[in-house]
């Protein structure tokens, strides 16, 4: 077959460029104050998606975690990372994202201990919103000792 | 470009992550598209799409379904025009950003990286409506010509590394070499 390249009637271009819209810095004051009104269900939402991995977790038993596991965990922890970066919680953001690291690690290197991330729920309860707020340099000293554990088991960015 | 007319145009979104779901539902109603159908799987989105009636599709990458380079080829070789040529902008979180490659090669016209901001996602929405993208079929592959660039991303301008295209999208017009 030949390559074939076809100029396209771009629909969308032609409708947005129609009279009587409105400006970008408009449409974007209004998406987000929008996103905004979500803020207290979206964020109240935050406890409720760290105990659903706790649970998937907890549903392992024998001190292992499956590939499976860690999948669907990942599909969880990313619904958090949604709000986390949605509405500013930068310490869970990053705590969430350390999370993600170690589970594709163990994923592509078939690591099935549970010990690690147990220990990355529970960073992430210490930073969610609602708990104390912790002062910086603890917690610096909860991601360097993260950093700790993906070093030690050979992923993420340490790995 | 000076105004942007969203009243007109119909959304569909992909998006089984209900956080995301509501943020991106809300960022688009705030720009003006109230014509939107949100739903969660690859399988709706099949049934749906040959109707004709959307202009713009949003999904992310990671489909409870189906894989979303399976959908994107569906798309691309439709016989419909309306869904073939279709824009896709692809939403793709943080553990699955290896899939970039992947859905360029699959054929979305733009790819934005989870949580979605109002203005990473306008942008992205009018790079994929440019009038000056040819479309390309081939054995291997059927989409948006890839030998397009525009201006580089400003990384002041966004919490993640996502493109700005509106100065291009503004100045677009023949012998750019978009």
């Amino acid at each position: 077959m030949a390559v074939k390249v076809t100029p396209v009637p771009n629909r969308l271009g032609t409708l947005l460029r129609k009279p009587g819209g409105i400006s970008r810095d408009m449409a974007l004051a209004a998406a987000g104050h929008n996103v905004e009104r979500l803020r207290e269900e979206f964020v109240g939402a935050i406890p409720g998606e760290i105990a659903a991995l706790e649970e998937l977790l907890a549903a392992c038993g024998a001190g292992n975690v499956s590939p499976d596991i860690l999948d669907a965990m990942l599909r969880r922890a990313g619904q958090i990372l949604t709000l986390s970066g949605t509405y500013g919680y930068d310490p869970l953001d990053t705590v969430v994202k350390r999370f993600c690291d170690l589970a594709i690690g163990m994923i592509e290197k078939k690591i099935g201990d549970a010990a690690p991330v147990g220990v990355h729920l529970r960073a992430m309860r210490l930073v969610c919103p609602g708990a104390p707020e912790l002062p910086p340099d603890e917690i610096a000293d909860m991601l360097a000792g993260l950093s700790r554990v993906h070093a030690h088991y050979g992923v993420g960015r340490e790995g | 470009m000076d105004s942007f007319n969203f009243s007109e145009v119909s959304a569909l979104v992909i998006e089984p992550d209900r956080f995301s779901y509501g943020i991106i539902g809300q960022i688009l109603r705030g720009y003006g598209l109230e014509d939107l159908v949100l739903i969660t799987t690859g399988g709706e989105a099949k049934k749906l799409l040959p109707g004709g009636r959307f202009h713009l599709l949003l999904t992310e990458s990671l489909l409870p379904d189906m894989a979303m380079t399976s959908l994107l080829k569906w798309i691309r070789r439709h016989p419909k025009n309306e869904v073939r040529f279709l824009p896709v902008v692809m939403l793709t979180g943080y553990a699955q950003f290896s899939r970039v490659t992947t859905a360029r090669d699959a054929g979305v016209n733009s790819v934005v990286c989870k949580p979605v901001a109002p203005v990473t996602l306008f942008d992205h929405i009018m790079r994929a409506a440019r009038p000056d993208r040819a479309f390309i079929d081939a054995d291997d592959y059927a989409g948006p010509c890839r030998r397009f660039h525009d201006n580089t991303p400003d990384p002041e301008q966004s919490r993640r590394a996502s493109d700005h295209p509106m100065e291009a999208f503004r100045l677009s017009g023949p012998g750019r070499g978009l």
